[in-house]
């Protein structure tokens, strides 16, 4: 790698080109809109999955409908988000298959900007969409005490969530630079992970609990948050403070992946012979 | 016949090829199976006043759903079948057509074969691990039950690829098959019972999913296996979908046909 701009420079590069690639897939407005509204849709089955069980059952771990619904809403937002930032993570295996990564390590930006746009998938958008809205569904459903310091630190958690995954779908690429086989076992951890976020933590055994808490922080950006904005008491006893846990978490989180990815770049050896 | 076989065959053979993409399947089939049962598990944990009963299913039946379920997923293949479609954006289908065989037939054998392999590697494994992990799911000790699973399972897969078929049929009239893929999705997701058992659904919502021929995918086998269900319903009622579905998808491939052949002209 020669020499490269500023880092605001290098952002400013790869804006222009997600912009690029946004204009491109406006080109198709009728596909386009098809794409927003399936994936708009397509979480609705889950929440009508949910809808059905609490037609049975009354309660989740002591959790009422309308708290349940809140935490999926709150996950799906964050996910959403994190899924429309990172559509160029979700095709980097195709990059490093085809020996494309060569390329992308002779430009000036940064490798991972480069690899986030690669592919920006606006259409994700539409699983953001519907997390909001389920999540005012939610809010017709449970008080919640709401106040200026929710309302800020709601989207402090909403932005460390996109942050976590982020960082996941980034792990899945990077896991590329070794094996472009088995990349299917880190969909434990994105889409498991979100699936994870979306129930009481309470409900699971330990060792899940403690993978989801302590390796890869999930719990922090949702479960504990949602302790904190529905002002329900901590069913684990862990301080006071891990409600407040969800932006280093993520930081901390994605600190680590930038130190994977960096070893990645180094092993990387180029398909092409 | 002797044909087809050999398609099946060939199809069951080469899922063997990926060695690691099995493992990591397996791997988070395992944990997604771990945390549906979870839920399911704290659900009846946490009402004592339905006292461990919901429509009949207690909740070490509602483990035998989950761990099937999951074990299944591979084997019916729901999501991302999109070959065909591909071939017709490529048109490399016309080579498809030129082969002296049954197009439809072509591809069931082939699905068969994979489906095959896949209960090998991914099913049985993945079902596997749930007994050890769930040691009080009921597991049915009469053999004819199983008997009877196992037909269930190879019509669940052939109503799975007649449905997987008509979607892809829709790459002849549209370019981009996301929208048809997810609304497929969401539809096989919620009916099929892969969510939530349809025995939990409430009555009008049930009727509408008795309409629907996504029962045969997931639910039947598992009744079958579970003895909630005559054999002889469960698998005519599969046999019904399958030639219903069959006769949708031979007749959007014959208009299909004709129009790939006018833009050839």
């Amino acid at each position: 790698m020669g020499d490269r701009f500023g880092l605001l420079t290098e952002v400013q590069i790869a804006a222009r080109i997600a912009r690029v690639r946004v204009r491109g897939q406006m080109q198709y407005r009728a596909s386009f809109a098809m794409q927003i509204a399936g994936t708009f849709i397509v979480n609705f089955a889950e929440l009508a999955a949910l809808l059905v069980m609490f037609g049975r059952f009354d309660n989740l771990g002591g959790w009422r409908l309308g708290e349940v619904v809140f935490l999926y809403g709150l996950s799906a937002i964050m996910f959403g988000l994190a899924d429309t930032a990172a559509g160029g993570l979700g095709t980097f295996n195709g990059l490093i298959r085809l020996g494309d990564f060569d390329r992308v390590l002779t430009r000036p930006v940064a490798p991972f900007l480069q690899a986030l746009v690669s592919d920006v998938s606006l259409r994700h958008i539409g699983q953001m969409v519907q997390g909001i809205v389920v999540f005012v569904f939610a809010l017709t459903l449970v008080d919640v005490p709401w106040d200026a310091a929710r309302l800020l630190y709601f989207f402090v958690v909403i932005v460390s969530g996109a942050v976590l995954f982020v960082s996941l779908f980034a792990i899945e690429a990077i896991v590329c630079f070794w094996t472009v086989e088995s990349t299917e076992a880190v969909n434990a951890f994105t889409y498991g992970g979100s699936d994870l976020a979306q129930y009481p933590l309470h409900i699971f055994d330990r060792w899940l609990r403690r993978l989801f808490l302590w390796v890869i922080p999930v719990g922090f950006v949702s479960f504990f948050p949602a302790l904190y904005l529905l002002d329900k008491p901590d069913p684990l006893g862990l301080p006071e403070a891990a409600r407040f846990a969800a932006p280093l978490a993520a930081l901390a989180f994605a600190g680590v992946t930038g130190v994977l990815w960096r070893l990645g770049v180094n092993h990387y050896r180029s398909t092409g012979s | 016949m002797r044909v087809y076989l050999e398609l099946a065959r060939r199809s069951f053979a080469q899922q063997f090829a990926y060695r690691g993409a099995t493992l990591a399947g397996l791997f988070t089939n395992s944990i997604f199976g771990v945390m549906i049962a979870s839920v399911f598990l704290a659900l009846y944990r946490s009402n004592p006043d339905v006292n461990g009963e919901i429509a009949g299913w207690r909740a070490t039946e509602t483990l035998t759903y989950v761990w099937i379920s999951q074990s299944l997923l591979m084997v019916v293949y729901l999501w991302g079948w999109w070959e065909i479609m591909l071939s017709i954006q490529t048109g490399a289908i016309v080579a498809d057509f030129l082969k002296p065989l049954d197009f439809y037939a072509y591809w069931l054998s082939r699905d068969l074969g994979r489906a095959a392999a896949h209960a090998l590697i991914r099913g049985v494994p993945t079902f596997l691990v749930g007994a050890l992990l769930f040691r009080q799911m009921v597991i049915p000790g009469e053999l004819g039950r199983w008997l009877a699973f196992l037909v269930s399972v190879v019509l669940a897969v052939s109503v799975s690829f007649a449905f997987r078929f008509i979607l892809n049929m829709a790459g002849f009239w549209v370019i981009d098959h996301r929208g048809v893929a997810y609304m497929g999705t969401v539809l096989v997701n919620f009916f099929s019972g892969l969510l939530v058992p349809l025995t939990f659904f409430p009555g009008w919502l049930e009727t509408v999913a008795n309409l629907l021929p996504f029962r045969a995918i997931i639910m039947i086998p598992i009744e079958l296996l579970l003895g909630q269900r005559s054999v002889f319903s469960g698998i005519a009622l599969q046999l019904f979908c399958f030639g219903a579905l069959s006769v949708i998808a031979r007749l959007l491939l014959r208009a299909g046909e004709r129009k790939v052949v006018i833009q050839g002209g």
